[in-house]
């Protein structure tokens, strides 16, 4: 039985789509069974963050019409040898077409095959973030270090934790610059962790040579040299269950960064 | 030492995460000022209450400011 997991936000822009492609590649690369789900109905990116753009042939609210098949809506990556599958959002629909009720046997079918279902939500709060958690057991809120992103991040966390289906949630907070966590006018991981009073599930650095994977279709993480992806492994491994995330209301401590590295909490 | 951006985020998260709306609080405060007084000398212009979410998965908590006029007391005393 796989593990829903929804990857949200409320801001757009934070890099929810990027973690989502190279958490869903890093996870099928140790050799767990993943499929995405690329939830941003008209605004499509996430085949092309993987690099599978050309192989979409249906897409998600194509099967919740019954316009296709579960086989023909799945597009697998075969440099994870299969372990990675998407299924794309369409570019011509809109988030009001996607059937609730059928999203959910959608889901139910990839739970029987998949170890784990990544939602990308899209971003807001309205009908598209709605049916992206609606069935998530898990959710991830992606922050970024900066005030807009965090006033939005506890709005969703406060729709999370009211939700009737109830969640375990997680922080994970992306873009981050350690050399500026002293200054002033930057707000550090552990001042987000004790404002947003959630557990931690990663810290991944700002690296500019994101953008440059991101637009050639290969997720970083198949670079071993970058130290992203190292953090990004370090999530998976907090997602498979390998090691445990910050627990939550932590003490505030400088050291959070290397204790999360050290996986020693 | 929270610096001066973490105050400002915090005072917005505080006000963002208030339950009630000006006229339930207005409310609520009226009829706990009533009831307090009762007990204690109170300046009810000066009861702040607030409802705000609190923590990860736990729910809302309620927290009063209700100075008590320690001169009265004493005289009650």
């Amino acid at each position: 039985m796989g593990q829903i997991i929804v990857f949200t936000s409320g801001k757009g822009g934070v890099g929810k789509s990027t973690l989502v492609a190279n958490i869903g590649t890093s996870i099928a690369l140790a050799k767990k069974r993943v499929v995405v789900i690329d939830m941003d109905i008209g605004l499509r990116n996430l085949d092309m963050i993987i690099g599978l753009e050309r192989k979409v042939k249906a897409n998600i609210v194509d099967l919740t019409k019954n316009l296709c098949t579960l086989d023909d809506a799945l597009v697998y990556d075969k440099r994870t040898q299969n372990y990675l599958a998407l299924i794309a959002a369409s570019q011509s629909d809109l988030k009001k077409d996607i059937n609730l009720f059928k999203f959910h046997k959608v889901l139910n079918d990839l739970e029987e095959i998949f170890d784990y279902i990544i939602i990308d939500s899209p971003a807001g709060i309205e009908e598209g973030f709605n049916k992206s958690v609606f069935f998530a057991k898990k959710a991830i809120v992606v922050v970024n270090p900066e005030i807009s992103s965090i006033r939005d991040a506890d709005r969703v966390l406060a729709l999370l934790e009211n939700h009737r289906i109830k969640k375990e949630i997680f922080l994970l907070i992306n873009r981050y610059r350690k050399d500026l966590s002293q200054r002033s006018y930057y707000i550090s991981a552990t001042e987000i962790i004790d404002l947003l009073h959630v557990p931690c599930i990663g810290i991944i650095s700002e690296d500019e040579r994101v953008l440059r994977q991101n637009n050639s279709g290969v997720p970083f993480v198949y670079q071993s040299s970058f130290s992203v992806s190292t953090e990004v492994k370090d999530v998976t491994d907090k997602i498979v269950g390998k090691t445990k995330s910050i627990k939550r209301n932590a003490p505030p401590s400088k050291s959070i960064w290397e204790k999360m590295k050290k996986n020693s909490i | 030492m929270p610096s001066k951006l973490t105050d400002r985020l915090k005072r917005i998260l505080d006000e963002d995460r208030k339950v009630l709306s000006p006229q339930s609080e207005r409310d609520l405060r009226k009829k706990l000022a009533a009831v307090l007084s009762q007990y204690f000398p109170i300046d009810q212009r000066k009861l702040h209450i607030r409802v705000v979410r609190t923590n990860y998965q736990t729910s809302y908590e309620l927290t009063a400011e209700m100075p008590i006029k320690k001169s009265e007391l004493d005289k009650e005393k």
